[in-house]
């Protein structure tokens, strides 16, 4: 009864519809591959339709797949019927996909009704009629063969599938793209010459940064110890790390056989009142334990300058496992991006419930916050200690260090957070990730989860991160192009191994000082220009940075401490009202009023004392945030929603065009870059006038093109969003697929007269 | 003020919702509030916590028995507060609690708040207030009566329908005999009228409550008038009837007589039903909400499945689903749309206000906003009296239907930052109103009972009130441009965008309360802007009396440049700073830069203000209604302090100019002196 037809909305019907298509007849080119150096096309089919809605439409695009050893290419003329946008990407085009970012490889024959996940040299015994990628960054891509031919499209899938499950590391994409560099023809190389110093970030990979680290948190009693160079002794650790100063090199070694990988308990981080936090793995001989637990924690006591004692956090005991972990993104992918709507509709909550995800992401700022409580409020030192000190233990040492150093919420120290707890701790983000799709059972989205979590902090306390969520998204994409250093290995050793064996084989020498080695992820000119970078810049940060924006002095962490206690030790509630006890008697609630049933377990408000614990984070709670200071995250349900940017990105039907949060960004850019602009235009002023202003001398960025993506908006232009902007920016879920079996908004299903509420509760209501 | 036996208990302690935290002080009980004041504040510097809650807020009282440490009393608010003391001795408790209970339940109108308060305002002034809003002036700016749409006077003296307004809008074919046939096949004569229309496609949006069809009646006056709706626009050649219930309840109500449009009787017409639960499920659903997030240390699931389960979201979703067919159904295919539930005055109310706010730009304005929830909801006879309990009542009768309707907004604002010119304030405040009746603009059930109570002559309005602090409620991401490239909103329903509204039912919780805001910042934001702006203009000034030849130059600061150059660099600005020596040019009047009073220096006057207040109640005691009176308002602020005063981050650093300014979470305490007589 209601014009299906014309109303019918699919996602397209938001945006304005324009028929690019086809009234353009470009000249005919020929459709190549854009190749990286050291890529090669391995195969390739043509006349290939991406399928851009569910069904068959006219938005379709038609083009080649290409199958190079990096990644799978569509090259078309075609062009999005939609206003799109998407931040320009130096290794990847529009249409691709890198070989390392594939979940899963299927192929589909819809005459015969069958379907097959391929894998590594696999048969392929009907001609596929369909191909559907399935991402780890949760895209979803679908192509279908209807009008190329059948041969080249089923070599073309078997090339993907093998491709993408390489047999060695070195067969990485990775190797190629560097290698090329030493052994190719010069206008060959990457990029030109290795950017020098192209990122501020410390790598911890000299003694230097680690000596750095201990003078900057005033860690006196700590030093760096260098008895791992050439990994002699632990062959997961890196070849510099910490430890007590107490502790000489002779038994550091006596110590190491004892435990896990040889991993010695090394040095994370010191507290300005001197606690420090300290991460090892199990001691793995029964006969040493007790012996060496004690004189490992005698020698971090007597590097606490008030000898306090320290504590010990067992991660394994009290934390999801790895695989726990995995189990979840695999539920929350379904849910996010797989399942049809018609199911996850109305069990949305229940879903995101049954994933675990949220539950894990709490858990992990949970123990954090019990971790910061120690180093803080108890001024203990604390040891993190997990069977192999290669998992959990980065998630809830960089957690830490970030609530309470804000250094680390800075972008470099950011960066230097993650290559200190994660890539020089020996986190195996090779096998985490499954680059090599060789073990299912290794992979794990531990840092993905860590990332999670500091969106959480960040989303609570707006002003106190340099960087951005986009940075954090963009971070995580990273890990599937295989040309970075940060993600390709298991650990230093395996790093530095693997390239001695890849000079081996290819019969690479290197000349005097020469060292071949890949890019770290925080060469971000890698992947971005400048102008895109900046998308990475928080307008609204309050730091050194960006000072000019508060004048505030930036305050130290240790704020918190000038509270006292007393208020709180008054105010002890003794014993209220035994359990159970429900008042009946005496009540009497204004009839059937709103509020009326509110009992829950208001009534059983309990007998305890305030642990101190729970004073020292209601007290916290109680005083204003200081974005320099220490930060603590609200742990209620209610307080830390679904990352939405990352994982629904992707997904048509879930953006919002013009709307979300980034159009608060965009405002907040627009305004900070308007300060700038003035703050600029002051500057100039000072230089040549001889009276003095009352305002203290700017510390602003200098004369730098803007920090801000978006910027102040000029007297000609009304600040109007930009038609680009929708809440999944800068990504784009137009050109993902859509699912199937959805016919547009909840709206059509009233059209259809699909699901209409019937509700036997209703029903005896209204006829009362 | 006979029924106040104890007016002043001390020794009370104040239970911590969420925590185990405990405050002890003193607590007053007056003719319109009960008030707790903390008696030692943890730090001497700190000023003392105070609670301010209203008779009319209160939903319940209960005395819980008597424990070792005394005789608990908890009470339950309709703006979401819950308070828990514990009274030493059980008499004072018990004084308190029958005190409260005979408070709080009004018997007559004259009971309520609104025909005590005075904000010291005489009577040019609330008359003023009164005619702030002007519905005959607004059907104008939508563009009616026009050659299609007349203003009828059927209605004039309440004789068609006591529940509508006397100014009707009809098409110009619908006759009396049409109106009144109409209105008596329809329940409590609710005849379709017009509620917005859509000048650019002239389609319009009308309402009515349910039709007396039974299993078979019918009426051909009714059929007329839908067929002179339809006839009225000639772009489209039916009209779509939604019918915002379940199906079933209207096949419900068949039984009874009433019912829905039979198709085959209506040759013009395209039927729908959508779904919206009545107001018994509403209540139910919210009542569980509450238990959910009320209790104490909630687990993840417990909140997901507990959401869930309550079902309000997806009771939000819904009518937000409605309004978008409503949208579509008038911007897209340019057809006139009929909405109706039961009475036409619940869900009606809702779909028809939130479709015209996804339509048109100009109800997402602060008074457009305003103009919005007087028409559909005050003009058209929501019965506020009954759904928020102003009087002792039917408790069947109460239901959060207006609530649901400023949540589905909040959920439109969160998806569209930039498209409201209120923020979230503006919303809590008028969720508080709603139910404070401290204003007249809410009380009564529909426009014949307010004259009948001369609401106009002896109360104050809202709105006036609301106005008059603006610059409180402006959203800072509002941008007047994005209403006039995209007028219509496009909102997602998927269930990942309904969010659960932490701050109006959280809102005195203040352990729930975020730490840092962005709206907030942004507002320092904006400070800095401006600042800087003055500093500059200052400079520039201080050049020209030392006869210095200034810098810069001829391009405005905010005006970089003509589109869509980005800002100059410094070498362009070097460029032009040595080239022109033009007089200075005028500032632009870029949105940020021509910002109203700052939100800081409002709240100073608020707190002065507040001091005049506290100093005339120690002097006399006469004008205690007139104190109590104006600081309800400020209690209101007072809450709007605890929302507000954890967001900021800043600390009292004397070289921090803006965190000095900012009274943190002072604003919480302000006032506190005066309560300690």
């Amino acid at each position: 009864m209601f014009s299906v037809k014309q109303l019918k909305p699919t996602f397209k019907s938001y945006l304005p519809q324009t028929d690019v298509k086809k009234n353009i007849n470009p000249p005919i080119k020929k459709l190549e591959a854009k190749l990286l150096p050291g890529e090669i096309v391995v195969n390739e089919v043509n006349f290939v339709r991406k399928c851009i809605a569910a069904e068959k439409s006219h938005d379709d695009l038609w083009g080649k797949l290409i199958c190079t050893n990096f990644k799978v290419s569509f090259v078309t003329h075609d062009a999005l019927t939609k206003p799109r946008f998407q931040v320009a990407h130096r290794l990847l085009g529009e249409h691709d996909i890198p070989l390392t970012c594939l979940e899963q490889v299927v192929t589909v024959n819809d005459v015969k009704g069958k379907k097959k996940v391929l894998g590594c040299n696999q048969k392929l015994k009907f001609n596929p009629s369909e191909l559907i990628l399935y991402c780890k960054d949760f895209r979803i891509v679908r192509f279908s063969f209807d009008e190329a031919g059948p041969e080249g499209a089923k070599k073309v899938c078997l090339a993907i599938a093998h491709y993408s499950h390489p047999a060695d590391p070195q067969l990485l994409f990775g190797f190629e793209y560097i290698g090329v560099r030493y052994y190719g023809s010069p206008e060959e190389r990457v990029n030109g010459a290795r950017p020098k110093g192209g990122s501020q970030t410390p790598l911890f990979d000299c003694s230097s940064d680690w000596d750095r680290e201990i003078k900057r948190t005033n860690a006196e009693e700590w030093r760096v110890c260098s008895i791992n160079q050439d990994y002699a002794v632990s062959p997961s650790l890196p070849e510099f790390f910490v430890v007590p100063a107490s502790l000489a090199d002779q038994d550091l070694k006596q110590y190491a056989v004892s435990f896990a990988d040889q991993r010695i308990p090394v040095w994370c981080w010191n507290h300005s009142n001197g606690s420090a936090l300290i991460r090892m793995a199990n001691i793995t001989d029964p006969f040493q334990l007790k012996k060496l637990d004690q004189r490992i924690c005698n020698a971090i006591v007597k590097s606490h300058p008030q000898r306090s004692e320290a504590h010990k956090f067992d991660l394994d005991k009290s934390l999801p496992s790895i695989q726990d972990i995995q189990n979840s993104l695999v539920k929350i992918r379904q849910i996010c991006v797989i399942d049809p709507f018609e199911e996850s509709e109305e069990k949305w909550l229940s879903s995101v419930e049954n994933s675990q995800w949220l539950d894990y992401v709490r858990t992990f700022l949970k123990h954090s916050c019990e971790v910061v409580y120690l180093l803080e409020g108890m001024n203990a030192s604390v040891i993190l200690q997990e069977e192999e000190d290669r998992d959990l233990n980065c998630v809830v040492s960089s957690l830490v260090q970030i609530m309470l150093d804000p250094h680390f919420r800075t972008l470099s120290g950011f960066q230097s957070l993650v290559q200190k707890e994660w890539v020089m701790a020996g986190h195996r983000f090779l096998d985490r990730c499954n680059h090599l799709k060789k073990n299912a059972k290794e992979e794990s989205p531990l840092f993905l989860l860590f990332l999670d979590c500091v969106w959480q902090l960040m989303n609570q306390y707006p002003s106190a991160f340099e960087f951005t969520e986009t940075y954090l998204a963009v971070l995580s994409d990273s890990m599937w192009i295989p040309v970075f250093s940060t993600f390709l290995f298991n650990c230093p050793k395996h790093h530095a191994d693997t390239m001695t064996g890849f000079l081996e084989d290819k019969n690479i020498t290197l000349g005097e000082g020469e060292a071949l080695c890949f890019p770290p992820v925080w060469e971000w000119s890698q992947q971005l220009f400048i102008k895109d970078q900046t998308l990475f810049n928080n307008p609204i940060y309050v730091g050194k940075g960006a000072r000019n924006v508060h004048n505030g002095t930036v305050k130290s962490f240790r704020r918190t401490k000038h509270k006292s206690y007393s208020s709180t030790l008054r105010g002890t509630p003794p014993a209220l009202m035994r359990n159970g006890l429900q008042g009946g008697q005496g009540t009497l609630p204004r009839r059937n009023s709103l509020a009326a049933q509110l009992k829950s377990d208001l009534f059983q408000l309990r007998d305890v004392e305030e642990s101190p614990s729970e004073r020292f984070f209601r007290d916290w709670f109680s005083g204003p945030a200081d974005p320099q200071g220490l930060l603590l995250p609200q742990l209620l349900p209610s307080h830390l929603p679904l990352w939405r940017l990352y994982f629904l990105r992707w997904v048509p039907e879930a953006c919002i065009p013009r709307g979300g949060p980034i159009t608060a960004y965009h405002k907040f850019s627009q305004l900070a870059d308007e300060i700038d602009v003035l703050q600029n235009q002051l500057r100039h002023y000072k230089g040549p006038t001889p009276a003095n202003t009352p305002l203290a001398s700017p510390t602003g960025p200098p004369s730098e093109p803007s920090r801000m993506y978006f910027k102040a908006s000029s007297l000609y232009e009304l600040s109007s969003t930009p038609e680009f902007l929708s809440s999944s920016f800068p990504f784009t879920p137009v050109g993902n697929l859509c699912r199937p079996n959805l016919h547009g908004t909840p709206i059509s299903k009233f059209l259809n007269g699909a699901k209409i509420w019937l509700s036997t509760e209703s029903l005896a209501n209204e006829t009362l | 003020m006979e029924h106040i036996r104890t007016p002043k208990v001390e020794q009370v302690r104040l239970l911590d919702r969420f925590s185990s935290k405990s405050t002890s002080g003193t607590l007053y009980l007056t003719a319109t509030h009960l008030i707790f004041v903390e008696s030692n504040p943890s730090s001497p510097s700190a000023a003392a916590q105070e609670i301010w809650v209203l008779h009319h807020h209160i939903a319940s009282v209960e005395k819980l028995s008597l424990t070792t440490t005394g005789c608990p009393l908890v009470i339950q608010c309709r703006n979401f507060r819950v308070v828990h003391f514990v009274l030493q001795r059980e008499r004072d408790c018990h004084d308190i609690y029958s005190s409260l209970l005979r408070l709080l339940r009004p018997v007559s109108y004259e009971e309520l708040y609104a025909f005590s308060y005075n904000p010291k305002q005489n009577d040019q002034q609330r008359e003023e207030g009164w005619q702030l809003i002007d519905l005959g002036a607004e059907y104008e700016r939508m563009g009616v009566p026009c050659d299609q749409w007349q203003l009828t006077d059927v209605n004039r003296d309440f004789k068609v329908c006591e529940t509508y307004p006397r100014d009707l809008y009809v098409p110009i074919t619908a006759n009396k005999p049409i109106i009144v046939g109409s209105s008596k096949f329809r329940s409590k004569g609710r005849f379709p009228v017009l509620t917005y229309f859509y000048q650019e496609k002239k389609a319009a949006v009308c309402r009515c409550s349910q039709p007396l069809s039974g299993f078979s009646a019918r009426c051909l006056e009714d059929e007329s008038m839908l067929q002179a709706i339809s006839k009225a626009n000639h772009n489209s050649r039916f009209v779509y009837v939604m019918d915002t219930r379940p199906k079933l309840n209207a096949l419900a109500n068949r039984a009874a007589g009433k019912g829905y449009e039979n198709e085959d009787n209506y040759s013009n017409i395209r039927f729908q039903f959508v779904g919206i639960e009545n107001i018994h499920v509403m209540r139910a659903s919210l009542q569980k909400l509450l238990e959910v997030i009320g209790s104490r240390s909630l687990s993840m699931s417990d909140y997901l499945m507990g959401i869930e389960s309550c079902g309000w979201l997806r009771h939000i979703k819904a009518v937000v689903d409605a309004a978008i067919f409503l949208t579509k159904a008038v911007t897209v295919e340019g057809a006139s749309v009929l909405v109706h539930c039961s009475d036409g005055w619940d869900r009606t109310a809702q779909v028809c206000s939130l479709g015209a706010l996804l339509m048109d730009p100009y109800y997402r304005t602060i008074k457009g906003f305003m103009v919005l929830i007087e028409k559909d909801w005050i003009s058209f006879g929501h019965k506020f009296a009954d759904r928020c309990d102003q009087l002792d009542g039917d408790p069947k009768e109460v239901s959060p239907v207006f609530t649901q309707f400023l949540e589905c907004v909040w959920q439109l604002t969160e998806q569209f930052p930039q498209a409201f010119e209120f923020s979230e304030w503006f919303l809590l405040q008028i969720h508080e109103h709603v139910h404070s009746c401290q204003y007249g603009n809410f009380l009564g059930n529909n426009q014949r009972q307010r004259e009948e109570l001369q609401l106009r002559e002896r109360t104050h309005s809202l709105w006036a009130f609301l106005l008059g602090e603006q610059q409180n409620y402006n959203n800072p991401f509002y941008s007047s441009a994005y209403g006039k490239t995209h007028p219509v909103l496009e909102p997602s329903t998927l269930p990942y965008h309904f969010k659960f509204w932490r701050n109006m039912y959280h809102q005195f919780d203040r352990s729930m309360h975020p730490r840092q805001s962005i709206l907030k910042t942004i507002h320092t934001l904006k400070e800095t802007s401006q600042k800087t702006a003055q500093t500059l203009h200052a400079l520039e000034n201080q050049l020209q009396q030392l006869g210095v030849t200034p810098v810069v130059t001829s391009a405005p600061p905010a005006a970089p440049s003509p589109p869509p150059a980005p800002a100059p660099t410094r070498d362009q600005q070097r460029s032009l700073t040595n080239s022109h020596a033009d007089p200075l040019p005028p500032r632009p009047s870029s949105l940020i830069l021509g910002a109203p009073v700052s939100r800081k220096e409002a709240q100073q006057q608020e707190e002065e203000e507040e001091d005049e207040v506290g100093e005339e109640a120690t002097e006399s005691t006469d004008t205690e209604r007139t104190v109590e009176g104006s600081s309800d308002n400020d209690s209101r602020k007072q809450s709007y302090g605890e929302l507000e005063g954890t967001f900021d981050d800043d600390d009292d650093d004397g070289d921090d100019e803006m965190a000095k300014a900012e009274p943190a979470v002072v604003s919480l305490e302000f006032g506190m002196a005066r309560m300690t007589c």
